[in-house]
């Protein structure tokens, strides 16, 4: 859904709505989503979207 | 946050898409849907945006700014504030701020239309107040606004979220003077 709307910063991972930061207690990985994300607005935009290899199951 | 300068619009097209939306998936839901218990709109039939330009604009020092957190997953004070109408098949266009400062169990979860196993037992996922908080402490961020800012991230009809949703939230980041803001979607 956010990719045609062409934003100009943009973080997407394999987590699923309703865990958009990580799994449930892996505060490491919500942490590591947020740094990674918080980490585009040092960038001037628009920049390419960035892609995380995290998941959960 | 000025927002005013080389302002383009949150969607292009935007009037070619009402008429798509409107002679599809709401006349549909107005025709099947609306008032018929168990009736779900028909999805086949709903068209999403598409943007060819994206806004442009300069990167900033996180450790100096002050951040603005949005969250999509609905949520509200269980003390204080109006359930959102997550159930309505269009839209509650409304937001609801509150503290940044509040305990995650005092915050419930009105948006129905995603799953809430996960946040039912970790409201960090979706709304990382203590890991923000924790970041402008280590010095990552310069500092959180006083509030969050919430809304019902279900809204299909787009024209409501640029011209009603869009604008309520860029009025809170102005008085919670945000240098940035981060949307977490649910």
């Amino acid at each position: 859904m956010t990719r045609p709307t062409a934003p100009p910063r943009a973080v997407y991972t394999k987590l699923n709505t309703g865990k958009m930061l990580g799994a449930p207690g892996d505060h490491a990985q919500q942490r590591r989503v947020l740094e990674a994300t918080l980490g585009l607005l040092a960038k001037d935009a628009p920049t390419p979207a960035l892609k995380l290899g995290e998941t959960c199951d | 946050m000025d927002g005013k300068k080389d302002r383009i619009p949150v969607v292009e097209n935007m009037d070619e898409w009402g008429e798509r939306f409107e002679a599809g998936w709401l006349a549909y839901v107005k025709q099947n849907v609306v008032g018929v218990p168990d009736a779900s709109p028909d999805w086949d039939l709903y068209k999403g945006a598409r943007n060819r330009q994206t806004p442009a604009g300069k990167g900033i020092d996180l450790s100096k700014s002050r951040l603005l957190l949005v969250s999509s997953a609905g949520g509200s004070l269980i003390s204080a504030n109006q359930p959102f109408d997550a159930e309505h098949v269009i839209s509650d266009p409304t937001i609801r701020a509150f503290p940044a400062s509040t305990p995650l169990s005092d915050v419930r979860f009105d948006h129905t239309h995603y799953d809430h196993a996960a946040i039912d037992v970790d409201s960090q996922v979706q709304l990382p107040l203590r890991h923000l908080e924790d970041m402008a402490a280590d010095g990552t961020i310069g500092e959180l606004t006083d509030n969050v800012v919430n809304f019902s991230g279900y809204q299909p009809d787009i024209r409501i979220i640029a011209n009603e949703i869009a604008p309520r939230i860029l009025d809170a980041a102005r008085e919670e003077k945000a240098d940035a803001a981060l949307l977490v979607p649910a």
